[in-house]
C-alpha cells in the first residue's frame, strides 16, 4: 500500500514536470496573440453560437439545485408532521 | 498583459495539485476542493488559448465549466451532508458502499 502511494507522488511529480515542460516550451505561445477579445464578442458567442448549449445548462443547474435540495431535505418526525399540519409558522 | 505560456504553466502546476490531492486525501470535502482546482485549472488553460488566438470561444467554455462546477458543488455537498447523516463521518474511508 505504501509502495502504491510512493508510486502515485513520484507518477504525479513526473506529470507535473512533464505538462511544465511541454506547456511552457510549446511552439503555441511563440506567435503573437492574433486579436483582443472584447466583452461585447464574449455577449455575442454565447447568445449567438452557444445559445441552445446555454439554455440546456440553466436546466442542467435548476436540476442540480433541485436535486440538492431534495437530498438536504431534513426527514426528522416533527418537520415531517409540521409539514403534513400545513400550518405556518 | 501577462504572457499565455505563463498561465499555461500555472494552470499546469494547479492540475498537479489538485490530482495530488484528490489521489491522496481522504476527508470528501478536500477531495471536492480539489476536484475544484483541477477545474480551475482546465479553466486557465481554456482562458490561455483564447488569448492566443483571439477566438472567444474558450471563454464562453470556461464559463460553461464554471457553472458545471457549481452544479457539482451543490449535489457534492448536498451527498456529503446526506453521507454525514447515516455514518457521522464524511471519510472516504468509512463509506465504501452509496447504499446503506
Amino acid at each position: 500500500m505504501r509502495l502504491m502511494s510512493t508510486l502515485t507522488r513520484v507518477g504525479l511529480i513526473l506529470l507535473a514536470g512533464a505538462m511544465i515542460s511541454v506547456l511552457g516550451t510549446s511552439t503555441v505561445w511563440d506567435s503573437e496573440p492574433s486579436k483582443e477579445i472584447t466583452t461585447n464578442d464574449l455577449a455575442n458567442s454565447m447568445l449567438d453560437d452557444w445559445a441552445l448549449p446555454l439554455l440546456i445548462l440553466g436546466i442542467l443547474m435548476a436540476m442540480a439545485m433541485m436535486g440538492a435540495a431534495y437530498l438536504v431535505r431534513d426527514e426528522r418526525r416533527e418537520n415531517l408532521e409540521w409539514e403534513q399540519r400545513g400550518e405556518d409558522v | 498583459m501577462i504572457d499565455p505560456a505563463w498561465v499555461s504553466v500555472l494552470s499546469a502546476l494547479l492540475f498537479t495539485i489538485g490530482l495530488w490531492g484528490a489521489f491522496t486525501r481522504k476527508n470528501a470535502i478536500v477531495v471536492l476542493m480539489c476536484l475544484e482546482l483541477i477545474l480551475n485549472a482546465a479553466n486557465l488553460q481554456f482562458v490561455a488559448a483564447a488569448i492566443q488566438h483571439g477566438d472567444a470561444t474558450g471563454w464562453v467554455f470556461a464559463i460553461f465549466a464554471i457553472a458545471i462546477a457549481a452544479s457539482e458543488v451543490a449535489i457534492g455537498l448536498a451527498i456529503f451532508l446526506a453521507m454525514y447523516g447515516q455514518h457521522e463521518s464524511i471519510s472516504l474511508d468509512d463509506v465504501n458502499l452509496l447504499k446503506h
